[in-house]
């Protein structure tokens, strides 16, 4: 164990309840569960979807997880791909704008929703207590960011909030969380070029985020192991992503108050 | 607010902060004629017209990027530097020919914390865009789905959500 604020992360993302939730983090979370499902059915057809559809129904695989709305079923990294590109095709989604601007939701929801599907039997509380802490993790890492440096924060940060929502679902023990968030930190990509060109990969990143965050949390469930000092390191997210552009505490700040 | 006829326009000034203004008004032509459907979401002077000529910016309006009428408007927009005075992040200005003359200000933008969708608002967005899906969507089902969201706490088995789908 290092005292890279990771582990504080994973220890609260392990050990939060659903009980725990005050009444207006569940009413926080429905609203956004809602509104995200409905981007991601308003998106369904977006440009750029069916071409997504068209690769990965050709590639197929084990029949895990739901394409909403496509009739197709696949492994879940890859209908966690579908769907939170579909939640974020529109850029209707939840967002984040005052000191973090970032759009949490697709990535976490399409995350949970396809490790959900995989798992089968999740309860709604259930569901709700994985997206609201993938919720609470993305927008930390997205408010601890406090320059701008050309991140789709949505995908580069959005990742860690997708692994430990589908950590979560998946019942991982605190260094099984570190690991995701390490495997998660290695996949970490997403820049806003594509909106300055009109590029459809705004979308594909969202849904790279949620498939990062899947295989991430699946990974760690099966032993394999990601970076520790994840924030903090050398090599660690704020130094290499954020230089000179961050604030640490605030990835902790009040965490579970 | 129905559809409008964007000739009886004569202006529309923007007012807002110089790094929005410099982003969308400077020199940025595919603000006011976005080229595809990523730059038309993120074009200001687009979206405002859109929202002028058809009094509302849906899933339909954005994806439009050919609407004559809506680009014709956009082209005439101008951006302004912000009154500051009167504590709004933004304010349109639309001066019709007959010289009648509107004004709104924005302070805390529709969807921000301080400014809430209410339940009704989220669940028409939701119903908007489930109309909007790739594939029809029974009005029983969007309402059934938006209720299970509502009452999630209680779902069973999240499965469901899918399920009324198919």
């Amino acid at each position: 164990m290092t005292t890279d604020p990771a582990w504080a992360l994973a220890e609260h993302v392990c050990g939060v309840s659903f009980a725990m939730l005050p009444k207006s983090t569940r009413a926080a979370t429905r609203h956004d569960i809602l509104d995200t499902f409905g981007c991601l059915l308003g998106g369904s057809g977006a440009p750029g979807i069916a071409e997504l559809d068209r690769v990965l129904g050709k590639w197929g695989g084990a029949e895990e997880s739901q394409v909403i709305l496509w009739r197709r079923r696949l492994p879940a990294p890859q209908a966690a791909l579908m769907n939170a590109s579909m939640a974020h095709a529109l850029d209707f989604d939840d967002t984040l704008d005052h000191g973090g601007s970032i759009h949490p939701g697709a990535s976490v929801l399409g995350a949970s929703l396809a490790v959900a599907d995989r798992l089968g039997s999740v309860s709604g509380a259930d569901l709700m207590l994985a997206v609201a802490l993938g919720l609470d993790i993305s927008c930390r890492i997205a408010l601890a960011s406090t320059l701008d440096r050309g991140w789709h924060r949505t995908a580069a940060m959005g990742v860690f909030g997708a692994a430990a929502a589908a950590g979560k679902l998946l019942d991982l023990s605190v260094p099984q969380m570190v690991n995701a968030f390490g495997i998660a930190f290695s996949q970490a990509a997403g820049n806003r070029q594509c909106i300055i060109d009109g590029a459809l990969t705004k979308r594909l990143q969202a849904g790279q985020a949620a498939s990062s965050g899947v295989l991430a949390a699946t990974l760690a469930r099966e032993g394999f192991t990601g970076a520790h000092n994840i924030f903090l390191g050398r090599f660690g997210f704020f130094e290499l992503y954020q230089p000179d552009g961050y604030d640490a505490a605030r990835l902790t700040d009040g965490l579970g108050a | 607010m129905s559809e409008q006829d964007g000739g009886q326009i004569a202006s529309v000034g923007v007012s807002t902060d110089a790094a929005t203004l410099a982003d969308q008004f400077a020199s940025a032509p595919h603000k006011r004629r976005p080229t595809h459907i990523v730059e038309a979401q993120f074009a200001l002077p687009f979206l405002i017209a859109a929202a002028l000529i058809h009094g509302r910016v849906g899933i339909n309006e954005v994806a439009n990027i050919g609407d004559t009428a809506v680009l014709d408007l956009a082209a005439r927009i101008e951006g302004q530097a912000m009154d500051k005075t009167a504590g709004a992040v933004a304010g349109i200005t639309v001066t019709l020919r007959d010289g009648r003359s509107a004004t709104v200000k924005v302070g805390k933008p529709l969807g921000s914390p301080e400014n809430r969708l209410s339940i009704a608002q989220l669940q028409a967005k939701f119903a908007d865009c489930a109309r909007n899906a790739v594939r029809p969507i029974a009005d029983d089902a969007i309402a059934s789905v938006a209720a299970d969201i509502l009452a999630l706490d209680d779902v069973a088995d999240v499965g469901v959500l899918a399920d009324r789908l198919t």
